[in-house]
C-alpha cells in the first residue's frame, strides 16, 4: 500500500482528497432476526487478513509522517448484508476468499429457524473504516 | 432469494458524507465490478476505476453509467498523468 499511496498522491490535484474505505480488523458477525428477537449466531473469522490491515495502517502512518497527506476525518460504520435463507448464506460463504465461516453457524440457524417458515432474516454485520485525507 | 449488500445504505451514506457534496474527477482503486462505483457515480463528473482483470465486470453485466470507465491496472502504476483527480477512493477489501 505504500506505493499505492505514493501513486494516489501523484494522481491527485494539490489539495485533493483521498478516501480510505476498508474493513476493520473486527470479525464479521452473523445475526438472526426472528419475529421475536435478534440473536447473535457467530463470527466469520478474518484473522488471516489482519496482516494486510496492519500493513495498510503502517503505510498510512508513514504517509502522514512524511507530510504527504493530512487526516481530516475518520469514523466507522456497519456494512450490513441481508440474506433470506441458508442457501443464500452458502452462496455468501462461497464468496469468501480468506475468511472462515464455521459450519456451526449453519447448524445453529437451521435449528433456530425450524419452526419459522420464511419469517426470518440472516444479517451479516461488518465494521468498516472510512477516512478522508487531504493531499498536501 | 438474494444477498442484499449494504442493506441499510450505510456505505453510500458515509461515503457521500465524507465527500461533502463535492463532485469532480474521481479515481477508485480497487473498483472490482463497480459495485461501489455505481452508488456515487451520478455525483461525479467522471469516474475512473482500476483493479485486477479478474475482478472487473464481465461481459453482459449490468451497464455502468456513461461517466464511469473501469480498466485493468495496478494501483502502484496508475495510467494517469499527475494531478488529474479531485478524489481518489481506496476501496480495498482484504
Amino acid at each position: 500500500m505504500v506505493h499505492a499511496l505514493l501513486e494516489a498522491r501523484r494522481a491527485l490535484k494539490p489539495g485533493g482528497r483521498l478516501i480510505d474505505l476498508r474493513p476493520t480488523m473486527r470479525n464479521r458477525r452473523v445475526e438472526l432476526e426472528l419475529s421475536s428477537a435478534t440473536l447473535f449466531i457467530g463470527e466469520i473469522d478474518s484473522a488471516s487478513t489482519f496482516s494486510d490491515h496492519v500493513a495498510a495502517n503502517a503505510a498510512l502512518a508513514a504517509a502522514l509522517a512524511a507530510g504527504d497527506f493530512r487526516l481530516e476525518h475518520q469514523t466507522t460504520f456497519h456494512y450490513l448484508s441481508d440474506l433470506d435463507s441458508l442457501a443464500d448464506l452458502r452462496d455468501f460463504k462461497r464468496g469468501l476468499r480468506r475468511s472462515v465461516m464455521p459450519e456451526s453457524i449453519f447448524e445453529r440457524i437451521d435449528a433456530l429457524t425450524a419452526d419459522e417458515g420464511d419469517a426470518y432474516l440472516i444479517r451479516i454485520r461488518r465494521e468498516m473504516l472510512i477516512a478522508r485525507y487531504r493531499r498536501l | 432469494m438474494a444477498i442484499r449488500s449494504d442493506a441499510a445504505g450505510n456505505e453510500l451514506s458515509f461515503l457521500l458524507d465524507m465527500l461533502g457534496g463535492k463532485g469532480g474527477q474521481f479515481l477508485e482503486v480497487g473498483c472490482g465490478d463497480g459495485r461501489l462505483t455505481r452508488k456515487y457515480a451520478l455525483r461525479a463528473a467522471r469516474v475512473y476505476g482500476v483493479d485486477l482483470p479478474s475482478t472487473l465486470p464481465r461481459a453482459g453485466s449490468e451497464p455502468l453509467p456513461a461517466s464511469v470507465h473501469l480498466a485493468a491496472a495496478s494501483g502502484v502504476h496508475l495510467p494517469f498523468p499527475a494531478g488529474r483527480f479531485d478524489h481518489v477512493i481506496f476501496a480495498l477489501a482484504f
